[in-house]
């Protein structure tokens, strides 16, 4: 028995009909029930849906076997774990933003306001840029319209809602996409059953 | 070994068994002080899991540390004249922990090996961390790898500290697809590339992972890993913990710290690996060691806690009641007696909760008897 953990919202959704194709296929989830584990016995695997920045704890510490998890995750929070597929599905980008006007001083420390401080911290320490970190939570782009922050560093899906807010994307920082991630230890012990899954989930990407 | 031992933590159980292994192949206890000098430490650093460190000042004013590390402590007291040295411990670290972001004590018992390393040697220490698995749990894999054929791997890739630190980060990760994004931006040539894809991808048999990984040696520093690798696996073929060793040639850690072979043991139910160590002679000689060769494992008991600080059998195999009417000479011949059967007792005035499984007897008087609940 294989335990998946996948993200609640569309990603996940998405992924859970690619593991309905390649053969593990689960009744429950579609269901319309409150349950939270869904387990299909006859193809040897369980999935629950959890938070899509709870993944990657659910893998690490061995809850799930296995997860998809985005990219920005597992570099924000540097999770001891294999990271054996790139789905190549829920592009996005990591970005620095600002509003359309905003010329860098590089004689005073940079505001940055972000969810993603690990990120962001790698990113300006690989260009020496002396930066202020302001730790939000949501609705990253009031930072710099407040005058809260210089720039925001976060995740732009299609620039609209920057657009919308008058800021830009200045610097593209990485592409993201989501991850097929296994916990160590269960690797070692079902290596078949996670190295079937890895390859029948690339197979049926490339279609 | 249970037996009259059956009140002991199973960890603690745990701990007397693997003293008796390591005693049995003529490993010596090594024993240290809680403290050394944050001096010793700093200069280290580069050997020592993480950056944080206690400190305090001592009573003459010195800077120390409650320890963060055996392996350092055992290698600097290593005796020099000596051919080699079989050491073994069971000791507490102080470490920062990642997941609290607290320091955490944790339990480590392993064993060192300092001076000449034979190939009969190595077997034995792997043999060891197999046993020590299974005295955890009989469902245990211990993982083998050989630092030299990562590293002779990536002398084939590049030469660029920075680029061969994000490499090894990948090798870990077995994240093939962005090992060949970062060695297409960067112009790596392709057939290492290739054969770093093919090693990330586990076998179906140790026999199968060899070959593969001979038929792909792209130098002599990768050659020879994969030999070394072979003739240890020939020899645990003769025993029957062959079927508990799992050979993955893109495992890899601190090159700065391994040299040769690396071990990581795993056992059921426990998310993380349990037992690491391997060959790290640089260490030796960064001590000024005559002598330049050690290999050596921990277990990490921090990561066993909840599957094994459990007990068998809690509270004892009777309990007496007594009161102030109780004669205190049947009193004493009923405990005495018990005691000699080897039966343990609690002489209690007041029959107490959660009693489990424990026979109940009262002295009332001159009378003893059994009580039912």
């Amino acid at each position: 028995m294989i335990s998946v953990a996948l993200p609640k919202g569309r990603l996940g959704n998405k992924v859970f009909d690619i593991f309905a194709k390649i053969g593990y296929d689960c009744d429950e989830m579609h269901s319309d029930s409150r349950q939270l584990v869904f387990t299909s016995e006859e193809n040897g695997i369980s999935y629950f849906l959890v938070k899509p920045s709870d993944v990657s704890i659910y893998v690490e510490h061995g809850a799930a076997d296995i997860g998809i998890v985005g990219k920005d995750i597992l570099l924000e929070y540097e999770p001891d774990v294999y990271e054996l597929l790139d789905l190549g599905i829920g592009k996005c980008r990591m970005c620095v933003a600002g509003k359309n006007d905003f010329v860098d001083n590089p004689d005073v420390a940079l505001r940055v306001a972000t969810k993603f401080v690990n990120i962001a911290k790698t990113y300006y320490k690989s260009i020496n840029r002396n930066i202020e970190i302001i730790k939000l939570n949501g609705s990253i782009e009031l930072a710099p319209i407040l005058d809260l922050s210089d720039v925001i560093v976060d995740i732009v899906e299609t620039g609209t809602t920057l657009k919308e807010n008058n800021l830009d994307v200045l610097t593209e920082i990485l592409p993201i996409s989501a991850r097929l991630i296994a916990n160590k230890a269960s690797y070692k012990f079902k290596t078949e059953e996670i190295n079937n899954i890895v390859t029948k989930f690339s197979e049926e990407l490339k279609k | 070994m249970s037996g009259n031992l059956s009140f002991l933590y199973n960890d603690e159980l745990t701990v007397l068994k693997l003293r008796k292994l390591y005693e049995d192949r003529g490993f010596k206890k090594f024993r240290m002080s809680k403290f050394e000098s944050y001096d010793f430490y700093a200069r280290n650093k580069d050997f020592l899991v993480g950056n944080r460190i206690i400190t305090f000042t001592d009573l003459n004013g010195k800077l120390m540390a409650l320890k963060p590390d055996v392996t350092l402590s055992i290698v600097k007291n290593a005796d020099n004249t000596a051919d080699r040295q079989k050491l073994y411990y069971t000791e507490n670290v102080y470490r920062e922990s990642k997941d609290i972001h607290e320091f955490k004590e944790i339990s480590q018992v392993g064993l060192e090996v300092l001076g000449d390393i034979d190939l009969f040697q190595t077997v034995e220490i792997i043999t060891l961390a197999v046993k020590s698995l299974l005295e955890l749990d009989e469902n245990a894999i211990l993982e083998i790898s050989h630092m030299g054929y990562t590293e002779g791997l990536l002398d084939c890739l590049t030469n660029d500290t920075h680029l061969r630190a994000e490499l090894h980060k990948l090798f870990k990760e077995k994240n093939a697809h962005d090992l060949i994004k970062l060695a297409e931006s960067n112009s790596l040539p392709k057939s290492p590339v290739n054969t770093a894809v093919d090693v990330m991808s586990c076998k179906s048999s140790n026999d199968e992972t060899i070959e593969n990984a001979l038929s792909n040696a792209l130098n002599n520093r990768m050659q020879e890993a994969v030999k070394e690798v072979s003739a240890i696996f020939s020899l645990l073929k003769k025993t029957d913990l062959d079927k508990h060793i799992r050979i993955d040639f893109s495992v890899t850690d601190d090159p700065g710290y391994y040299n040769g072979i690396l071990m990581h043991g795993y056992v059921h139910s426990i998310p993380r690996d349990v037992l690491s160590g391997g060959r790290y002679d640089s260490l030796m000689s960064k001590m000024g060691k005559d002598k330049t060769q050690a290999m050596g494992f921990a277990i990490y008991f921090d990561a066993l806690d909840r599957k094994l600080h459990v007990r068998n059998k809690i509270g004892t195999d009777v309990i007496v009641v007594y009161n102030e009417n109780s004669d205190i000479n049947i009193l004493a011949d009923f405990c005495n007696k018990l005691s000699a059967d080897g039966i343990s007792y609690n002489a209690v005035t007041k029959i107490p909760e959660n009693i489990c499984n424990s026979k109940v007897y009262s002295v009332d008087g001159t009378d003893v008897k059994e009580v039912t609940l």
